[in-house]
């Protein structure tokens, strides 16, 4: 049998070929679930009735949900699409991240007055199509400031890790991928739930947080237990803000 | 053989991550948060004991008794209805606190939740030892410091009658009904629920001509704002003077326009006539109509209004479909409120801002058999009870969605 030549151009074009067409495919597949708002909620209504004022052959199409609350307006397609994904409000978010942290915001004054000055920043309604960058540095600035507390006082720090131990520095913690495998299965078990995410998802963001690890720890005492609540507060900052606890 | 097993473990996995995915994603849109692991441990084992959406259902029942469900979720939920711009950037005041604590006491079966429109009730904090702070019908305090300290909103509302005196109040002249301007409310044809609320005064009682209570009533719920409701075809003897008939000096626009609504509206508006917000209280005259209903006297042969009675010419011709029952005419806010609550439409109506709420989206032509069934279970034998409609809507919505 003539053994099959991998260098052959006319083949690697014909699986190039395929790899787009499947790629387009796919990408179409994978937009947000629209919804027809067609005539939404209309139901035949027989307005007959025998009345003085009306005949009985009348059949008119009475909105079911009226008062504006119910349709999706806006001059283009997009605007006027509807998506079942949804973001918190400003409270929401606020709270979701005293949940996570197990910090309640009534004992931090540095948050609440972050809060208080990011409350219009925040986004004040569910609607993903008026999300904006804005939303989302003001999102990122408050969880900062989480976990800025969170890492700063031995009362927080010392009861958030399930595995991983706080306590030691680097060298000891974070010297091997394993080690620093402890630390980000608790995070993400603490802030995305364990195992809510699909597998590929938590292995991209495992390898993401891995490197940041790295990064974080160049140039840094690895002797030093500040250094490994640095790196924590890194990790916590780059998590709260994510998609899993940010959306509906 | 290897194979086999690896994919049926695969499939176990697979199955055991979507429960827990699904866990996740309906707490965080019943209460607001993410569960604390225990919960959504609690939660993967529900849905996986009854797989579909019973064992959602029984989820969401978890979901439900989360504090933010009710300190955060429905709050904001409900604070747009309670002001004319229909914000959610106002503070706690008596009208959400009612709501929330009806919705929370609506799975009791002698307290369904379309009480809130005609009993003789309101839901109030705890004393604050604080006259400034304690529950008053003059100042909103009350309800700010509740907000403002976080209370538990699930444990600390109380059920009061409006009638009474709220012994949260140690000032009993700040609180009495009983004096020369304050007639007490009986609880017969005074108190209806959120209706004659404080907060439902300010917004809708203050000034113009008590139109706008009737007008957000609708809107809230019903889900019909007037000019739904439009009917140019039904009799306009019971539209006020102070409408024009003849805008601009053409008839036609008061027949094709201001008559669809103003002949509906108004006459179902008299229910309001010995209502007034002044002076940071709302007023109860009984017998004395307010002046405002009837100034402004722009056509004079217009209807004049003399006492409390009011009539639902929005009960026949097209909005017929919004399944009026029981009297169509009565007299006072309360027997208006008991129009409203006994109607489809508020049944239909609070499970599409539910399905709003929790779904992340506004219910679409497909959706409306679903509506209409969850609807049929809300007001059966008079339920009306709220948390079982979030459970229903919620398990529905997470299983169409994951």
């Amino acid at each position: 049998m003539k053994k099959f030549n991998w260098n052959n151009k006319l083949f690697w074009k014909f699986i190039s070929f395929l790899m787009i067409t499947s790629m387009l495919v796919f990408f179409n597949q994978c937009v947000v679930q629209e919804y027809e708002m067609g005539a939404t909620g209309t139901t035949n209504q027989d307005v007959g009735g025998g009345d003085d004022y009306h005949s009985d052959d009348d059949v008119v199409d009475i909105p079911v949900g009226g008062s504006g609350e119910f349709s999706e307006t806006g001059a283009t397609e997009v605007a006027r699409t509807v998506t079942s994904v949804g973001t918190k409000d400003f409270e929401e978010i606020y709270y979701t991240m005293s949940t996570v942290t197990g910090i309640n915001p009534a004992d931090e004054s540095s948050i609440r007055n972050l809060y208080q000055d990011l409350k219009t920043q925040l986004p004040f309604d569910a609607s993903i199509k008026i999300y904006t960058t804005a939303n989302q540095i003001a999102i990122i600035k408050l969880g900062a400031e989480y976990c800025h507390q969170l890492f700063n006082r031995s009362q927080y720090y010392n009861n958030f890790f399930t595995n991983f131990n706080i306590g030691q520095n680097p060298n000891q913690v974070l010297s091997d991928e394993n080690s620093k495998q402890v630390m980000i299965t608790d995070f993400i078990n603490k802030f995305w739930g364990q195992d809510t995410q699909p597998q590929n998802v938590e292995d991209v963001a495992r390898q993401e947080l891995s490197i940041l690890i790295d990064d974080l720890l160049v140039g840094e005492n690895m002797n030093s237990t500040t250094t490994t609540r640095t790196v924590a507060k890194g990790v916590c900052t780059s998590l709260i803000a994510s998609a899993p606890l940010v959306l509906l | 053989m290897k194979i086999v097993l690896f994919f049926s473990l695969l499939s176990v996995f697979s199955f055991a991550n979507e429960a827990r995915l699904k866990a996740w994603t309906l707490h965080n849109r019943i209460a607001g948060v993410p569960p604390l692991p225990s919960t959504l441990n609690q939660m993967e084992n529900l849905i996986l004991q009854n797989p579909g959406e019973m064992g959602l259902e029984n989820a969401a029942y978890l979901a439900l008794q989360n504090n933010y469900f009710y300190n955060v979720r429905l709050k904001n939920w409900l604070k747009p209805l309670s002001n004319e711009e229909r914000s959610k950037n106002v503070e706690l005041n008596d009208f959400v606190a009612t709501v929330i604590g009806a919705i929370r006491d609506s799975d009791n079966p002698n307290k369904p939740f379309s009480r809130i429109l005609y009993d003789d009730l309101i839901y109030v904090g705890p004393s604050f030892g604080n006259e400034n702070e304690n529950f008053s019908r003059s100042n909103n305090n009350h309800y700010r410091e509740i907000e403002n300290d976080f209370l538990n909103l699930q444990n600390v509302l109380v059920e009061r009658m409006q009638s009474e005196n709220i012994d949260t109040e140690p000032n009993i002249e700040n609180n009495n009904r009983r004096d020369n301007t304050n007639v007490v409310v009986n609880g017969i044809n005074g108190a209806a629920g959120v209706l004659t609320t404080r907060a439902y005064g300010q917004s809708f009682y203050q000034a113009g001509t008590n139109r706008s209570v009737t007008r957000h009533t609708f809107m809230n719920f019903l889900c019909k704002d007037f000019e739904d409701m439009h009917d140019t075809t039904i009799p306009d003897f019971r539209v006020r003077r102070d409408v024009e008939r003849e805008p601009g000096g053409d008839s036609r626009t008061y027949k094709n326009t201001c008559v669809g609504c103003h002949a509906g509206q108004d006459a179902l508006g008299g229910a309001f006539a010995y209502w007034d917000f002044t002076n940071n209280r709302l007023r109860f005259t009984p017998g004395n109509v307010v002046s405002k209903m009837n100034h402004n006297a722009l056509y004079e042969f217009g209807h004049v209004t003399t006492d409390n009675s009011w009539m639902n010419l929005w009960a026949n011709g097209q909005n017929a479909s919004l399944g009026w029952r029981g009297a169509q005419a009565g007299n006072g806010v309360k027997e208006f409120g008991q129009l409203i609550a006994r109607s489809r439409q508020f049944a239909r109506c609070m499970t599409m801002k539910v399905f709003k709420l929790v779904c992340i989206r506004p219910p679409v032509e497909e959706d409306m058999p679903f509506i209409e069934d969850i609807a049929d279970d809300f007001e059966s034998n008079d339920s009306y009870n709220m948390k079982r409609l979030f459970a229903k809507v919620g398990a529905r919505c997470v299983e169409e969605d994951i």
